[in-house]
């Protein structure tokens, strides 16, 4: 007769399961970033306290947002016109292409009663077209 | 003798629960663990395509700006000429602060207006407009 080999039960190592454990947290805690801030980087103009001279500078393109919420560019030369928010980009892009891509400066001013929401849609506008130098107006 | 020595055997501590223990604790630490924000108001940032991830997390201070035209800093309601002191002491301590302007889109340009002229007379020029990705 056969003698019956006695099974003999396999133990899996699970000591090191610990540390594949930490392995796996160290680097999701290291991969993870925890949402951050995003946003449109703007700079303000410095404060005086004295009315604002009347700036004779070349290359400014003046964009007035209205009560409305209606845009109007205007640069000295040519008609004011009212334009789409949507197309905003587009003019200052063929508006720089005239004035020179270093020389633009764009000037933003709102009406009070105008909305948040347009004026972010201009300022994107603006950093769509790449322009660098953009000014608040003060009253 | 009586008393036969008996063999010593040494006691194995099964360590195949150790992993869940870990876990365990993993998750009751995930769970219970808030990430400390200042919480401000409730406001729905606008959309912009030009949106980008501002460097320096720890340099940022956000101002809420909500649909009542409410102003808040570091979870204190504030009005702008006080925000103005606010931001001052701020820019004092950190030069290199950068104000993140959390303002819903529905608000008047009339807050704006106030909430800007409080962070160019204290100095903060450097501003993020927060938006989400459109």
């Amino acid at each position: 007769m056969l003698k019956k080999a006695k099974r003999k039960v396999e133990e899996i190592p699970t000591a090191s399961l610990a540390d594949i454990t930490f392995l796996l947290l160290i680097f999701f805690m290291v991969t993870t970033s925890i949402s951050s801030d995003k946003g449109l980087l703007f700079f303000l103009p410095e404060w005086s306290d004295e009315p604002p001279k009347q700036m004779k500078l070349q290359g400014v393109v003046n964009i007035l947002l209205n009560a409305n919420d209606e845009v109007m560019i205007s640069y000295t030369g040519q008609e004011p016109s009212v334009v789409p928010i949507n197309l905003i980009k587009d003019r200052l892009l063929t508006l720089a292409r005239q004035i020179g891509q270093d020389k633009i400066i764009v000037s933003v001013k709102y009406d009070k009663q105008s909305t948040y929401e347009k004026y972010i849609d201009i300022i994107d506008q603006i950093q769509s077209a790449k322009i660098k130098r953009v000014s608040l107006a003060q009253e | 003798m009586l008393f036969n020595k008996k063999e010593f055997k040494p006691a194995e501590i099964s360590t195949a629960s150790m992993p869940d223990i870990i876990f365990m604790l993993l998750i009751f630490f995930m769970v219970t663990t808030t990430i400390r924000e200042n919480r401000g108001l409730l406001v729905k940032i606008p959309d912009a395509e030009n949106a980008k991830k501002v460097e320096g997390k720890r340099n940022i201070v956000s101002c809420f700006v909500d649909n009542g035209n409410r102003i808040s800093l570091d979870d204190k309601l504030l009005t702008p000429a006080k925000l103005e002191e606010v931001i001052k002491t701020k820019i004092m301590n950190n030069k290199k602060l950068i104000v993140s302007l959390k303002a819903d889109e529905a608000v008047k340009n009339d807050i704006i207006d106030q909430v800007h002229k409080s962070f160019q007379k204290a100095y903060a020029l450097k501003i993020v407009y927060a938006t989400r990705t459109k």
